[in-house]
């Protein structure tokens, strides 16, 4: 297997290069675990987007939402996303939000079921929003949904 | 569970269970329209869900193509030390 890309490496170069200082990423201390109560085929799978449902919202606004799965859009908001544009694109939502995989999973029962609503994750600058705001309010909104299994996919 | 594709930023983070799929940003289950690669990407990260008993990190055995120049493409420095647009 090729080495992976050093994101951290190279987005510390390159904001440098723009006169900022380095950015410090987030890490735990300790891992969270929490060992699935029901097996695969009896659970209900929930999905995570940091892709954005509505570019109405400006950016500095954005906070945590919970979405209808019928009101998940067929072209997310991403083109203000830090992704690779020189190299692909994402005008294939299945590349990023596997609702239509899961949903097939669904229907097979490899799984129990999709939880009827999708979360978005701002992406953002401060990690004290993540961790305390934005992440929780998923949370919950999970709890709310009985969901047992959370799938987050960062774009 | 996390799918993704930037295996340092999450490897630091420390997460419960990532599947890491060696795709450029942007497209963590896989080429675009490939249906294969996003099917067997998302059954995969079930699957680890289902098997792990502790922090794991797995890795999908895809490739973007068999062309690695398009992993000097993100946030390229040119060597004039200025990022290139």
């Amino acid at each position: 297997m090729v080495e992976p890309i050093e994101y951290m490496q190279r987005t510390r170069r390159f904001y440098e290069a723009r006169g900022f200082s380095p950015y410090q990423w987030a890490q735990h201390t300790t891992i969270p675990w929490q060992q699935p109560r029901k097996a695969l085929e009896n659970s209900r799978v929930a999905l995570i987007t940091t892709a954005v449902p509505d570019e109405a919202v400006p950016k500095p606004a954005r906070t945590a939402t919970s979405w209808a799965l019928s009101d998940a859009p067929a072209h997310f908001g991403t083109q203000e996303l830090s992704w690779d544009k020189h190299t692909t694109h994402t005008n294939d939502r299945r590349s990023y939000f596997p609702l239509e995989d899961l949903r097939d999973a669904a229907q097979s029962g490899y799984i129990g079921s999709v939880a009827p609503r999708f979360h978005f994750l701002p992406t953002q600058f401060s990690q004290r929003q993540s961790v305390n705001v934005d992440g929780p309010a998923v949370a919950r909104a999970c709890l709310d949904d009985e969901v047992d299994i959370a799938i987050l996919v960062p774009l | 569970m996390i799918i993704g594709a930037a295996m340092d930023i999450v490897n630091h983070c420390g997460v419960p269970r990532f599947l890491y799929n060696d795709m450029p940003l942007g497209n963590p289950l896989g080429r675009p329209d490939d249906r294969t690669m996003q099917r067997q990407t998302l059954r995969q990260a079930l699957d680890l869900v289902a098997a792990a008993s502790g922090p794991v990190i797995a890795q999908t055995e895809f490739q973007w193509s068999s062309d690695d120049a398009w992993r000097s493409n993100f946030m390229r420095v040119a060597v004039t030390g200025r990022p290139e647009k």
